[in-house]
């Protein structure tokens, strides 16, 4: 049986970023009054259906508009879902790929109150439902997960995951042919083999790479005349031309024909792709070879009382120069600015939690706050700041410290401890805290010094 | 910018080292690359100038103070670029940054260049990888090593036949901020770089014979296809020759592997400091190369004797015919000398040389050559002047022209070296002197 409820249960997330659905009332009633009799009769496919919603909703003279673009938007969250879930099968095990990690990027929030009556928004649902081509075979769940494929953010998601699609043509442009030789040589491939590879890969990156960068604006010349955005495949493959002059440039007795170069350049792809013989790790163990060095316990208690004097000229620094990063771009961003002094003080002087603070600044989520705030990076600036000024006043006594990479490193670990202990779980937790709790006061160092930073500041 | 990408890419991995692609880069980077002679190596600067673009963003926006000069990186010296897969001589502070561009997050091996390890010249106190992801069109920032580490590991992985180390992924630190504190706290002889090579002038005449054939025939090919490892490096630390290299790319002249012969000689042979001429400091060795200084004319009237040689006078007589035609107009302290050559055909060469400013540090030399006295003018003979970067004149004494030398006047600066060649028209071997002017 055909599952209807798609099209009125809609999938999304909420302003943190996780899973939610919803059912539409009006998107219910609409579609069951329209379409409930010719499905008992079991005499309507998708396509119809959907045929028809379209046809409500891209006309704008019917009433209908509305409630068939609920639908049809519910339909299509339902589609992506699935799509996630499936990919979460593929990749989880290998990977730790999660469909929590996909809905927020695919799918669209939903906001608390939905009353949105004409949904006009630049998201993946948006497009895919705008896109879609009536015309054409395909039906719109083939057509979203061609459009979730190409989409960017997913791309990225399952770049950082590891799952990397790299094509064939990528892998011969980056392969140099000292480590296809090494390859091919660790393979056991004899040595006319390896000097005919070699001869390919070289005759390859001589034609291919050279007309890259020209072909990719040939290509994207083309799109923009068709009024398609750029391509978002760099590496395209060879054209017929472009092997017929690889194979000129081989020189050997027998010409190929391009279809046999295309096939030997994929056999050096799919040699390179599958080579899986180890590098000798096992050689490497970093830590073992030096034990961690530590930091003079006295010297610590003199660094610790230097930083309680400094910490507030610094800290004021690190803010000021944020500020400035805003204000002295070509349009000066006023707003992120006064966001991030607000996002501070709520933050470290009244305790918010990032949820509330989200609210506050009327920005859409936690990582928006988080992306504002930069809480890590601000800790980390402060300290390597602190240690550029002690650098000065303590001159002699670390000099030392300052000459070795690894002390120097330890040194700055030691002191961002000092200032903002367990930084990353104040993070977690403020991301965790219910919505509207307040006043959690935050004690460390570097939470005051940034509140008398900011109270000065107000004066 | 797309601030939903944004945030996606901030969540994910937690750092600022992801540097969104800006379009204006994009622009630049084609045009450099697209200025480079070798076509094929044009998409290697391209990605290099984005990897150059993504860092000095990074840096710029996590901590402004610091100092950054790109002035010298090999990404704005072509002549570099054509050779080296990494973008050296990136300064931050007091810091020599090398930058390794990459294409794909995913390699676990990061291919670095033997150029940027094993010559003084190109090494760097930090290495860093700068991933350029094109279809996403984002740069990462993502990981570096220091000189030390690379160096005491680099034995333990492969060195490629193309001259490129192997080096894991898992060596690099990927905090990227441990790197700012390096920068910014770290004192520059924390990490020893080593020292350049002294007397790179004797290697260089070792294996003159060999490049002058070798060198000619390179164009756009790699040179570890064409060259050891040990004549790479000569060639490459040697910037008039990576320079008549690159200038190889585009020069089609027949001449210019002449003048490789001639930069050889300018880069090897003993020079003729022309300023103790002027000074009449002159020393012993160059009165062992037969150069026989002349007086000022006022100094020469007591001695005229017209039936001897008088080079002095001969000399003046030239100079006189000469300033009737031209303006040239030669100070009274200027110096002035002549050599003679007789394998078989007599020639006399004589040089006057002057000072022009001492401020703007420029000097003058003039060259007349011609027979002895006496004898018949050497019609055939030829002269060359070569500089380092081209062959400047070459001119030839022809019965047509109506006179009995060839004479040419020429200026030039503190740095530049002036060769001279002699062609004797009977075949025998050519004569060459370098001239130089020391400030």
């Amino acid at each position: 049986m055909v599952n209807h409820a798609n099209y009125w249960i809609l999938r999304g997330v909420n302003s943190f970023g996780q899973y939610q659905s919803q059912e539409i009332p009006e998107a219910e009633a609409f579609f069951l009054e329209y379409f409930e009799g010719q499905i008992q009769r079991d005499r309507i496919e998708h396509r119809e259906i959907q045929y028809t919603l379209f046809g409500w909703y891209r006309n704008e003279e019917t009433e209908a508009q509305l409630n068939a673009g609920f639908c049809l938007r519910c339909f299509v969250s339902n589609c992506i879902y699935q799509f996630c879930l499936s990919t979460e099968q593929k990749y989880r095990e290998t990977y730790g790929l999660s469909r929590n990690d996909l809905f927020p990027v695919l799918l669209d929030i939903i906001p608390q109150n939905y009353v949105a009556r004409s949904r006009v928004g630049d998201s993946l649902i948006s497009d895919i439902i705008n896109t879609f081509d009536l015309s054409k075979d395909s039906s719109l769940s083939t057509w979203t997960s061609i459009k979730v494929k190409g989409n960017r953010e997913y791309k990225i998601v399952l770049k950082f995951y590891g799952i990397v699609e790299v094509t064939d043509w990528l892998i011969l442009v980056k392969t140099t042919p000292g480590k296809l030789e090494r390859k091919l040589r660790q393979q056991g491939y004899s040595e006319s083999e390896i000097q005919e590879y070699g001869n390919l890969l070289e005759a390859f990156h001589q034609v291919y790479r050279t007309k890259l960068l020209a072909i990719r604006r040939e290509i994207n010349t083309q799109r923009k005349a068709e009024g398609k955005g750029k391509s978002h495949k760099p590496y395209p493959p060879p054209t017929n031309d472009q092997l017929k002059q690889i194979s000129k440039i081989l020189n050997i007795s027998r010409q190929l024909e391009p279809q046999e170069v295309l096939n030997k350049l994929k056999n050096i792809a799919h040699i390179l792709r599958n080579n899986t013989i180890p590098e000798p790790i096992n050689e490497l163990s970093e830590n073992t070879e030096n034990p961690t060095p530590n930091l003079d316990r006295e010297l610590e208690i003199v660094i610790y009382n230097q930083i309680e004097d400094i910490l507030f000229t610094v800290t004021n620094q690190v803010i000021e120069a944020k500020i400035n990063y805003f204000m002295n771009k070509k349009t000066p961003k006023i707003q992120k600015a006064n966001n991030l002094i607000l996002g501070l003080n709520l933050f470290y002087c009244q305790g918010y939690s990032m949820g509330e603070i989200a609210n506050q600044l009327e920005l859409s989520g936690q990582s928006q706050v988080s992306r504002l705030l930069k809480l890590k990076e601000l800790r980390e600036d402060v300290s390597r700041n602190t240690i550029s000024i002690l650098k000065d006043s303590l001159k002699a006594q670390v000099t030392k410290l300052l000459t070795e990479p690894e002390k120097l490193a330890i040194l700055d670990n030691k002191i961002q401890e000092f200032i903002e202990p367990e930084i990353q779980e104040v993070i977690q937790e403020a991301e965790a805290e219910v919505f509207d709790s307040k006043n959690k006061t935050r004690k460390s160092l570097l939470a005051r010094t940034v509140c008398q930073c900011l109270k000065q500041r107000g004066k | 910018m797309n601030t939903n990408l944004n945030n996606l890419l901030t969540d994910f991995t937690n750092s600022s080292a992801i540097i969104e692609l800006q379009p204006q880069w994009l622009e630049r980077a084609l045009t450099i690359g697209d200025n480079l002679h070798n076509q094929s190596r044009q998409f290697n600067l391209y990605l290099q100038a984005l990897a150059l673009f993504s860092f000095e963003y990074w840096i710029h926006s996590r901590e402004p103070n610091l100092a950054i000069n790109l002035a010298n990186s090999s990404v704005f010296k072509p002549e570099l670029a054509n050779i080296i897969d990494a973008i050296c001589n990136v300064q931050v502070e007091d810091f020599k940054i090398c930058l390794i561009p990459t294409v794909d997050l995913s390699d676990s091996e990061i291919t670095i260049p033997r150029y940027v390890v094993d010559i003084p010249e190109f090494v760097a106190h930090f290495y860093v990888i700068v991933e350029i992801n094109e279809e996403l069109e984002f740069g990462f920032i993502r990981g570096f090593i220091d000189y030390d580490r690379l160096v005491a590991n680099k034995k333990k992985f492969p060195l490629d036949i193309d001259w490129n180390y192997a080096i894991p992924s898992s060596l690099f630190e990927s905090k990227m901020e441990k790197l700012l504190v390096n920068l910014q706290c770290l004192e520059p002889n924390g990490i020893t770089l080593p020292n350049t090579d002294r007397e790179p002038e004797n290697k260089l005449s070792d294996s003159q014979t060999t490049l002058q054939k070798i060198l000619p025939e390179i164009k756009n090919q790699p040179l570890w296809k064409q060259l050891t490892w040990e004549q790479a490096v000569i060639t490459v630390t040697n910037p008039d020759l990576r320079n008549w290299l690159y200038q190889s790319l585009t020069n089609n002249n027949p001449n210019f592997n002449l003048h490789l012969g001639d930069l050889f000689k300018i880069l090897t042979q003993q020079t003729i400091n022309l300023r103790e001429w002027i000074q009449n400091q002159i020393d012993e060795l160059e009165q062992e190369l037969t150069w026989q200084m002349l007086p000022a004319p006022a100094m020469l009237s007591k001695f005229r004797d017209i039936n001897t040689d008088n080079p002095a006078a001969s000399l003046n007589d030239i100079l006189a015919q000469i300033s009737q035609v031209t303006d040239i107009n030669i100070p009274s302290n200027a110096g002035r000398a002549y050599q003679e050559f007789a394998d078989i055909t007599p020639l006399r060469l004589y040089a006057v040389t002057w000072l022009i400013s001492e401020t703007e540090k420029t000097w003058s030399l003039l060259l007349i050559l011609g027979g002895t006295p006496n004898s018949i003018p050497p019609y055939g003979v030829k002269l060359r002047i070569s500089d380092r970067h081209t062959i400047l004149q070459e001119q030839e004494l022809t019965s047509d022209l109506g006179v009995a030398y060839l004479c040419t006047k020429l200026e030039a600066t503190a740095e530049e070296k002036l060769l001279v060649t002699i062609i004797p028209p009977d075949g025998s071997t050519e004569i060459s002197r370098l001239f130089e002017f020391i400030f």
